[in-house]
């Protein structure tokens, strides 16, 4: 008697291995992307598009599959996320999901109005949001660009913004832009987000950094260019940043996060030519804040080493000792005045710093509220920065010098 | 190895007992708690309950060596049998109140978190009903198993740790005073009882092996508990960054979803979640055995463990009653304050009885035998 009563109580037990909230992996349709933009009718009301994952598509399954394409996007005009969720349920018959979700696309008009942060603060109440999920901005509506968006190498969409999201990492164009770090930079500080567009309007330029997306001259390939920053202010987004200037406030960041970029600079003998060098953090980025007046003192030494890639003047720079120094002292140079350039931008147009020297800041004070006080966005605007590149040429690549064509004057 | 077969707790049993009731706190909603006026240097606020609960606690281990009686024995030998059977009413109470809002904040997190559309009423008497199993099987069984998986849970606090590092900034924990140094300790006067609970649980005195070995336990069990508990509470900080982690209902849960290996193997949630869930049963299964024993020495009752089923009931009814978890918000401050206040000068309440009887001798004969 007594153990069929325990075992009658043990019932409850299978509760709790989730029948209530059983997941049946067919009967879900797993959103991977979101975009996010203002309807142009009613200005409370947003425009939903999800692109929903087919996962026959790119498996073992295509078989059963041949013809289906490998994802459906849907559009639904609601006042949050949350009610498209529901709503679209009226269209897809399986049960809309965002587990697998991984990219938030924000069209540009949405981002620059204050709704934005509305919609994106509630729907993190859905626990299905991630703060780990990336936020993008497109310049066009986040729906076109959804749209526009078949990378011809990945089927697989959600496969597309993973490797996407590693590549960021390595060359610095674009920020790493989640919404953990969306979340923490609300108080007056700037956040990066990523910036990308399915809209040409391009430029030839001599310098490869220094393009927004949609810039880039490209011939075919896929259509979507991520380039530079969008850059959000107390929740809602009031500029770009160059894809060279994103690059510029991420190595004056204290903690780094990309490791190594192709960078190319003039060079300094030959001035028609450009150098095309990989540069790495060595070391940490060191900030020191002086925020004991009204107008901060902020010194910046960011140590890096430069690997010589190419060097298409031809220049002797390996063995000509003095050609060394002047080269280095020149990278040194373009880097101190690109970020000098972006330092005065973010002062006199942002009036805030995406830098997060805020924290350096922070530190020299007691208490939250002497903080607060202090102001530390409108102090920025008027601080002194004084950032130095502390530069040091590491290699030159695998020849001694480069094959030089002797003109012997003979022919 | 043969080892002394009683029923009777060792070093590690109850440093394990300790780090269940106490040490999971840390991953529950009591953070927010702490982060609403402790803010970013909510971390520092562990250092004082050095002061405020250490203190305390040190004067009722010496009375512990002194009497060699649980806390039940003791405050029924020194404050008289109207006094001892108020003082363990109160305190049956006390934890009552805590397994109630503990329970149903573990529910709400369950609830929200992972298994949003389970009825709030299903998950609460799953869940109290697997800790009323455990809790009949005996402190000595719930001690036994708290030694068996309190390395694993703490191992993968450890991983937890490790896995989100490099989102951590580390400046992000400035400025240092938070809100100023007058509230940080005001905060950990009125929150004592968070740790203060250490104080009732000498009411397990007697399932401990020897005196020693309780010292040692105990002492032990709080060191690691506030080490832990401010490493976190500065940890989710550094994460999330002031003022973030006030909004956020249980940042220890939103620390597992944002941890990950690689970028291949994210969503582990649900791993620390299984941990998490049986944990949390075995610390109400405390709980409510802790409650059991208090109520059953204020009645003066020897099968006290009788009182569990009763009890289990009526945390689960009362538990149900707010509509939601953030209702009972502000009788949780209140609860807080008087909990932390009886807990911080009980013991200094029986050192001063007891160097008043010491005086003459002791000649009140000890019915107290539970």
């Amino acid at each position: 008697m007594k153990r069929i009563s325990l075992l009658v109580s043990l019932i409850p037990l299978l509760l709790l291995s989730s029948c209530g909230d059983k997941l049946e992996l067919e009967q879900h349709a797993y959103a991977v992307v979101i975009g996010l933009d203002t309807n142009d009718e009613d200005d409370n009301l947003i425009d939903v598009t999800f692109q929903i994952a087919n996962p026959q598509v790119g498996s073992t399954d295509t078989g059963a599959a041949a013809n289906e394409p490998p994802s459906d996007i849907v559009t639904f005009t609601t006042p949050d996320l949350l009610s498209a969720k529901e709503l679209a349920n009226s269209v897809i018959t399986r049960k809309i999901s965002f587990d697998h979700l991984n990219t938030i696309i924000v069209g540009e008009k949405l981002a620059k109005t204050p709704l934005f942060h509305h919609i994106i603060a509630s729907a993190m109440i859905d626990p299905e949001i991630r703060l780990e999920n990336t936020l993008l901005v497109s310049k066009e509506k986040a729906s076109d660009f959804i749209d526009a968006n078949i990378p011809k190498l990945e089927t697989r969409p959600h496969k597309y913004y993973f490797y996407m999201r590693q590549r960021w990492r390595d060359t610095g164009f674009v920020p790493l832009s989640d919404l953990n770090r969306y979340f923490q930079r609300l108080s007056g500080d700037l956040y990066l987000a990523i910036y990308a567009t399915t809209e040409k309007n391009e430029e030839v330029r001599k310098n490869e950094d220094h393009y927004v997306a949609g810039q880039i001259p490209q011939k075919s390939g896929d259509p979507v260019q991520m380039m530079g920053s969008a850059v959000f202010k107390n929740g809602k987004m009031i500029g770009i940043l160059t894809g060279e200037e994103t690059r510029m406030s991420l190595l004056l960041r204290q903690k780094p996060l990309s490791h190594y970029a192709i960078q190319s600079f003039t060079d300094p003998i030959n001035n028609d030519y450009r150098i095309s060098t990989q540069i790495m953090m060595n070391g940490k980025t060191r900030v020191k804040i002086d925020a004991s007046s009204d107008i901060p003192d902020i010194k910046v030494t960011v140590p890096i080493k430069v690997q010589v890639f190419s060097n298409p003047s031809l220049t002797n720079y390996t063995t000509n000792l003095k050609h060394q120094e002047t080269l280095k002292q020149s990278i040194k140079n373009e880097l101190e005045q690109i970020a000098k350039d972006l330092i005065q931008k973010t002062q006199e147009e942002f009036k805030a710093e995406p830098f997060l020297w805020y924290l350096e800041a922070r530190r020299q004070f007691w208490t939250n509220h002497e903080y607060e006080k202090y102001n530390w966005s409108e102090k920025y605007s008027n601080a002194n920065v004084d950032v130095k590149f502390d530069v040091k040429i590491e290699s030159f690549g695998a020849q001694m010098k480069p094959e030089v064509i002797r003109d012997t004057g003979k022919d | 190895m043969i080892k002394i077969i009683d029923d009777k707790l060792g070093t590690r049993e109850f440093t394990s007992v300790v780090l269940i009731a106490i040490g999971m706190k840390v991953t529950d909603s009591t953070p927010s708690l702490l982060y609403e006026k402790g803010a970013n240097a909510a971390w520092i606020i562990p250092f004082f309950y050095l002061i405020t609960i250490g203190i305390p606690f040190l004067v009722l281990l010496s009375l512990l060596k002194k009497h060699e009686k649980g806390l039940v024995d003791l405050l029924f030998h020194l404050t008289g049998k109207v006094g001892g059977t108020l003082i363990c009413f109160i305190l049956s109470l006390l934890i009552f109140f805590s397994a109630t809002t503990s329970s149903r904040s573990y529910i709400a997190i369950a609830n929200t978190l992972f298994y949003p559309k389970t009825p709030v009423i299903i998950l609460t008497f799953a869940l109290l009903i697997t800790s009323f199993l455990v809790a009949k099987r005996g402190l000595t069984a719930i001690g036994s198993v708290s030694w068996f998986i309190i390395p694993t849970l703490e191992f993968l606090l450890l991983i937890l740790l490790v896995s989100v590092w490099k989102d951590a900034h580390l400046l992000s924990i400035f400025p240092i005073a938070g809100p100023g140094l007058s509230t940080l300790i005001k905060e950990s006067l009125n929150h004592s009882s968070i740790i203060g609970e250490i104080i009732i649980l000498a009411a397990f005195f007697p399932f401990v092996r020897s005196y020693k070995n309780y010292q040692v336990a105990s002492l032990l069990g709080l060191g690691i508990t506030l080490f832990k508990m401010s490493l976190f509470l500065a940890i989710y900080v550094m994460v999330f960054d002031y003022p973030s982690t006030v909004n956020m209902a249980y940042p220890h849960q939103e620390l597992t979803r944002i941890a990950e290996f690689g970028a291949g193997f994210t969503h582990v949630e649900g791993g620390f979640f299984i941990f998490w869930i049986i944990a949390s049963i075995f610390r109400l299964a405390i709980y409510l055995y802790l409650t059991a024993f208090l109520l059953g020495g204020a009645l003066r009752m020897d099968k006290f463990e009788k009182l569990l089923l009763p009890l289990v009931g009526l945390v689960a009814l009362s538990g149900l009653l707010p509509e939601n978890e953030f209702i009972m918000g502000s009788y949780r401050d209140l609860l807080n304050k008087i909990g932390s206040w009886t807990f911080i000068s009980l013991p200094f309440l029986l050192w001063f009885l007891s160097k008043l009887k010491g005086g003459k001798k002791n000649n009140e004969t000890d019915k107290s035998a539970c």
